[in-house]
């Protein structure tokens, strides 16, 4: 057995964060995909700096004029210029990604720890979980959305109830398998408060799972809301999303591919990014997240 | 084994139940009241009122969906609100085309996933396993609308291999048939044939780690029998699993590759009543794919009993 020189033992414990950062910027997933997503965030943030002119600007006398350099991705069949209107849908595409996201994860939380806790609850929770993801995900998300008038708070409702089960399946999944661990026996037996117990003991497992899980979950939500919208029934008309360009660009896409092209290529990019970003974080955070989900 | 059977059939009733609940809610949750709808703009307050008791809508709500409820296991899903025809009805006339891509497309995604994966997973490592995990990822990020409109422009556009859009019925001649509905089976199946390889892989190559594949080694079967009969009849349990939970993934794209190759199938059905608002329609459709969805997770979960001794507990 050697002992600590004394150098080591001034080190301290070092911040655990810090140390799966660092390992998680070695993956090569994580570093394209974080390239990507990094280089689409400043895209969105700074669009009004990026050489582009008002995106929802009509000018029938220039409908579906060709690349050149005053629009270098060619106008739209409304004379939109098509450089301005990819640019300003990222906005449209991460606003709704990460808002259902965040919104899947409050609720899923918030439903998953009380589940997982109270027995009682769970058998009825859980079946009603059953239910919906037993309605597939883009179905459940169109039925939502034709309720209502299209807007982007609609969009992302539709979006964030059909995910809220698989949030929930995956915070009830770590509350049972944490709640049996000697430090919450130790906590409840000590007269921890419930609220305490599983917002200061319970809670911070769930954060990493949650982590990989939202970035699926952002994905997908894209994902769909460029469906619906390509569908005809997501985002308002008005608002340049790709999947509204794609949907408007469909009737053209014969004698001018790029119409449907262009926003594809973005939105492909985008989700490739997200995804790879998620895969990177689950393989270097812990191995066994992949089984929860 | 009769035991196991009954449990899993009781289990389907509670999922079902809730997702009619769902299903009735959303369509009461609807704007707009149907007996107005139904009446038309004009109709005197006396007309509406008429249609309201005809339909029950004066009746509690608990009362109403035990009405509804009776109707949808009859079989019958209520009429459309503009074409006035029973929805069961719509949906049987547009039944074909979404049949056989869905058909083709499991033919297709199931027939070169599982070979691929188990090479793969059989050979991990190597560049035929590299290449399909980045080809995964791929799959997974491009929109099928996406894809379908790459196909369209490579295979249909440029190379003229296959029709632009629509569909042929069988009726007319396989060969026919089968030329409409090909670029539409790629297209929707890239995603779940990604799925379906990937826990193909996974589970083979798990099951390569096995003290019975050593044994199987150690005793001289060939190395393609150990991985086809040992490895892959072992890892049977996810790779079903996946192709169950996959139906999802088709269903979903069901609705979108329609529009995409204008073919005239219950997604395209469904989509029409969704901008037009025909909510009996998006209920009966959201009705029958949920079932369908269940059924066959059902039929799947029987499936390992017969498949695997150990399930039969």
């Amino acid at each position: 057995m050697t002992l600590l020189s004394p150098a080591q033992a001034d080190e301290g414990p070092r911040n655990p964060f810090l140390g799966l950062a660092a390992q998680a910027l070695r993956n090569p997933s994580v570093l394209i995909g974080g390239f990507i997503v990094a280089a689409i965030v400043i895209m969105a943030a700074a669009a009004p700096l990026l050489g582009t002119v008002d995106p929802v600007r009509i000018n029938p006398a220039i409908r579906l004029k060709p690349p050149s350099d005053l629009f270098w991705f060619g106008t739209d069949l409304f004379g939109r210029d098509i450089y301005s209107r990819v640019v300003y849908g990222a906005r449209s595409s991460l606003m709704v990604g990460v808002s259902v996201a965040a919104c899947a994860i409050v609720f899923g939380v918030a439903i998953g720890l009380v589940t997982g806790y109270f027995r009682r609850l769970d058998v009825v929770v859980m079946r009603v979980m059953d239910g919906l993801m037993a309605i597939p995900t883009f179905l459940l998300a169109i039925a939502l959305v034709s309720l209502t008038r299209a807007s982007v708070g609609t969009v992302v409702a539709a979006l964030t109830i059909p995910e809220i089960p698989r949030v929930v399946r995956l915070v009830r999944s770590v509350v049972l398998t944490v709640r049996e661990e000697a430090y919450v026996e130790a906590a409840i037996s000590v007269g921890t408060p419930t609220p305490l117990i599983l917002l200061r003991h319970i809670l911070p497992s769930t954060i990493a799972p949650l982590l990989v899980l939202g970035t699926y979950v952002c994905a997908q939500a894209i994902l769909v809301e460029a469906a619906l919208s390509f569908l005809g029934t997501g985002l308002p008309p008005e608002i340049p999303s790709w999947g509204n360009m794609i949907s408007e660009g469909r009737t053209f896409f014969q004698v001018m591919p790029r119409l449907v092209f262009l926003p594809s290529l973005f939105l492909a990019l985008t989700v490739l990014g997200i995804n790879l970003l998620g895969d990177g974080l689950r393989d270097t955070l812990d191995p066994r997240i992949a089984k929860r989900m | 084994m009769l035991a196991f059977l009954a449990k899993r059939m009781l289990a389907v009733i509670p999922v079902m139940a809730i997702v009619a609940v769902v299903v009735f809610l959303l369509l009461r949750l609807s704007p707009g009241d149907p007996a107005l709808v139904i009446a038309g703009d004009n109709a005197d307050p006396e007309a509406v009122q008429r249609i309201r008791v005809a339909l029950g809508l004066d009746q509690p709500l608990v009362t109403q969906f035990w009405v509804w409820l009776r109707h949808m296991l009859s079989g019958d899903l209520g009429t459309s609100i503009f074409s006035k025809l029973p929805v069961t009805d719509l949906i049987l006339q547009r039944a074909e085309p979404t049949l056989s891509l869905a058909l083709a497309t499991m033919v297709f995604a199931i027939g070169v996933a599982i070979p691929l994966g188990t090479i793969a997973g059989a050979t991990a490592g190597s560049w035929l396993d590299r290449s399909l995990m980045a080809v995964s990822v791929v799959g997974f990020s491009l929109p099928a609308f996406v894809l379908g409109y790459c196909m369209i422009y490579v295979f249909a556009l440029q190379l003229g291999w296959a029709p632009v859009q629509g569909f042929t019925s069988i009726s007319k001649g396989f060969l026919p048939f089968l030329h409409s509905i090909a670029l539409p089976a790629l297209t929707l199946g890239l995603a779940y044939m990604v799925l379906i390889a990937r826990i193909t892989r996974a589970s083979v190559l798990e099951m390569m780690g096995e003290d019975f594949i050593r044994t199987a080694r150690a005793k001289g079967v060939v190395e393609r029998l150990v991985v086809t009969h040992h490895a892959l009849r072992n890892a049977a349990i996810p790779i079903l699993t996946i192709i169950g939970i996959g139906v999802a993934l088709l269903i979903s794209g069901v609705v979108v590759i329609e529009t995409v190759f204008n073919i005239p199938g219950i997604g395209r059905l469904v989509v029409d009543a969704i901008l037009k608002r025909d909510y009996p329609v998006i209920q009966g459709v959201i009705l029958l794919f949920s079932a369908v969805y269940v059924l066959i997770n059902l039929a799947i979960d029987v499936g390992y009993a017969f498949l695997d001794p150990r399930v039969r507990y």
